[in-house]
């Protein structure tokens, strides 16, 4: 049985998992059941982040456009154009062994593509979640349902793994901004 | 007051105190005719309780928790959310277009919500919506308290894409029904139900148009013409006719006075059949196709049938609405003038509808035709009938027969 979080809720992600360090995390999210509009299209992204909450490089930030980290500890397994379908809409793989010991803190955000042109904002996504599998053998670990909490912000950061002393733990943060992926990015400290 | 956009969410009693009356306007500037309507659905999002659809037709729901006033392009509604039954989860605020136009032709759709001196304003101008013929304006929604969501999205198919989207697919258990309805006449469900169970699913459909239309009281007789030149053979052996059969027997259900479809074949020649109902309509096509062509001539004749078709319902007391089922080519364009413009003065309707074909001559250019005492035909074209959705079949066919009836009370045809 996965842990199913609240808005908020820290979890224990390594403790009580002996062994763990290949892990998945999938976000996946339902737009629109309308007519009419632009299509949407949402981007999941993560930021590696030190002790001081922002990255140490620019290419810390990996999302569409850096796929893999310089570390080969996270990967983004690519981007999904539209969100059809049920399940992970986008996959990022991580390596829990191999993120740089500097690295306090990833962050994984979805933000909404180009939304001044689209007219579109999260309140307008629906069943977003996250969720934490176990890469070997597929058991899901944690899950976090957004729920439609949103409103007009074009970014949500969505949960956060960060280092607890030897062990690694799960933020269900699920914070929403308004201006998008770059909002994001200059919170991060990337340069964009 | 507070200006929102699309997408916004919240609960609205950070504005409104939700144990009182709320008051939703919504405003549609632009051409075209606009109806709104609320629907109110349970946790599944469906209109369970048709009780809970108020628009121009029913203007208040089952406890007046929900009262329309005012219509068309300016509506708005008094809502009183904490009376509502618990299974009420949602409230569905629509705006829908009647006839042509689009949302995206619109100068501004405005949605206020407002109590005492709190007001919250949604304010959209056309260029947000493109070919929507229906949007859904705001949603007010309970979870764990009520919320507003500025949905302000919609749909290309009009009133019917929504209430197939809401619609009460799940059928209701005895307890709402029977009672509010007209007593006079056996629900069509009911009775296609138990005479002709293959065709229940049409009940549905049919009957949302039919409120759409108000044409639920209408008493009519019902004729169907099908072609059997050479070129239907096609549709004959796919069961596109049978299905043409089997989609307006409802239809004479329902307006008939005694539910039979009157029939008539034609070729060269034309030919009245045996009359269908419930009961024969698998049998309304002949087996023998062949033979049935040969008889009538390898050919069409549209006046031959037609004058048939007139001569039965002239001077009839009950109006006649004749489905004209064609696959083109349609030649003899004075003479089928000639037959409309003489029959604009009987209580006949003609509902012409192309299968498949092309070349509809004179039936295309209807809306332009002079001469009449009234406009009393409508044509439109599919290509492939059984690929057509009932609901919106039933739209089309049943757009312009409402504004005919009316048109000829008013002028004592009937």
């Amino acid at each position: 049985m996965p842990i199913s979080l609240q808005k908020g809720q820290k979890v224990d992600l390594t403790k009580g998992n002996a062994g763990l360090t290949k892990i998945f995390i999938g976000l996946g999210w339902d737009t629109n059941k309308y007519d009419g509009g632009h299509d949407f299209d949402l981007d999941a992204s993560a930021f590696l982040v030190g002790e001081n909450g922002k990255v140490l490089a620019d290419t810390d930030f990996v999302f569409y456009g850096n796929l893999k980290h310089a570390s080969g500890a996270v990967e983004h397994t690519g981007d999904n154009l539209t969100g059809e379908g049920d399940g992970d809409d986008e996959v990022i793989n991580v390596d829990l062994s191999k993120i740089p010991a500097n690295i306090a803190k990833i962050a994984f955000t979805v933000t909404i593509y180009d939304p001044e042109v689209r007219a579109q904002n999260f309140g307008m996504v629906s069943n977003a979640f996250i969720r934490v599998v176990n890469a070997n053998g597929g058991a899901e670990l944690i899950r976090y349902d957004l729920g439609e909490d949103y409103s007009i912000e074009t970014a949500v950061v969505v949960a956060e793994i960060y280092r607890h002393g030897a062990e690694w733990k799960f933020n269900a943060v699920g914070s929403g901004f308004a201006g998008g992926l770059k909002a994001l990015c200059q919170n991060y400290g990337v340069n964009v | 007051m507070t200006e929102i956009q699309r997408g916004f969410r919240n609960k609205l009693d950070s504005y409104f105190d939700v144990s009182k009356e709320i008051a939703v306007s919504i405003s549609v500037v632009g051409s075209a005719n606009y109806d709104s309507c609320c629907f109110g659905v349970d946790e599944a999002d469906k209109l369970s309780d048709e009780g809970y659809m108020v628009f121009y037709n029913q203007t208040a729901s089952p406890k007046r928790e929900i009262i329309l006033k005012g219509s068309g392009a300016n509506t708005a509604y008094s809502v009183n959310l904490s009376l509502l039954p618990s299974r009420i989860c949602k409230l569905v605020f629509t705006v829908s277009i009647d006839g042509d136009g689009t949302m995206g032709q619109i100068q501004n759709l405005s949605v206020t919500l407002s109590q005492e001196n709190n007001e919250l304003k949604l304010n959209l101008a056309g260029n947000a919506f493109h070919h929507e013929k229906a949007v859904i304006a705001v949603e007010c929604y309970k979870k764990d308290v009520w919320h507003l969501a500025a949905v302000a999205s919609g749909f290309n198919g009009g009133l019917l894409a929504l209430l197939n989207h809401y619609g009460g697919e799940e059928e209701v258990s005895g307890e709402i029904d029977n009672s509010t309805k007209e007593p006079s006449k056996v629900s069509l469900e009911k009775r296609l139900q138990t005479e002709a169970p293959q065709l229940v699913s049409l009940a549905k459909p049919l009957k949302v148009s039919l409120e759409k239309h108000k044409l639920t009281e209408t008493i009519a007789r019902v004729a169907l013409v099908l072609d059997s030149s050479r070129s239907m053979t096609g549709r004959y052996r796919d069961g596109t006719v049978q299905e043409i059969v089997n989609r307006t027997v409802p239809l004479a259900v329902q307006f008939d006075d005694d539910g039979e479809l009157d029939l008539w074949y034609y070729g060269l020649r034309a030919e009245r059949m045996p009359s269908v109902n419930t009961g024969n309509y698998q049998h309304a096509v002949p087996q023998d196709l062949d033979k049935l062509m040969k008889s009538l001539g390898y050919g069409n004749n549209e006046p031959a049938v037609m004058k048939q078709v007139i001569d039965e319902y002239k001077g009839s007391k009950l109006p006649a609405y004749v489905i004209f089922i064609t696959d083109g080519d349609v030649g003899s364009e004075k003479d089928i003038k000639k037959l409309l413009i003489d029959s604009s003065t009987e209580p006949i309707f003609w509902q012409f509808v192309g299968v498949g074909g092309s070349g509809y001559g004179v039936l295309e250019r209807l809306d332009n035709m002079s001469g009449r005492y009234v406009d009393n035909a409508n044509f439109f074209a599919l290509d492939d009938f059984r690929r057509v959705d009932a609901t919106d079949l039933y739209s089309r066919m049943l757009a312009e027969f409402p504004e005919w009836l009316k048109a000829v009370k008013r002028l004592n045809i009937i």
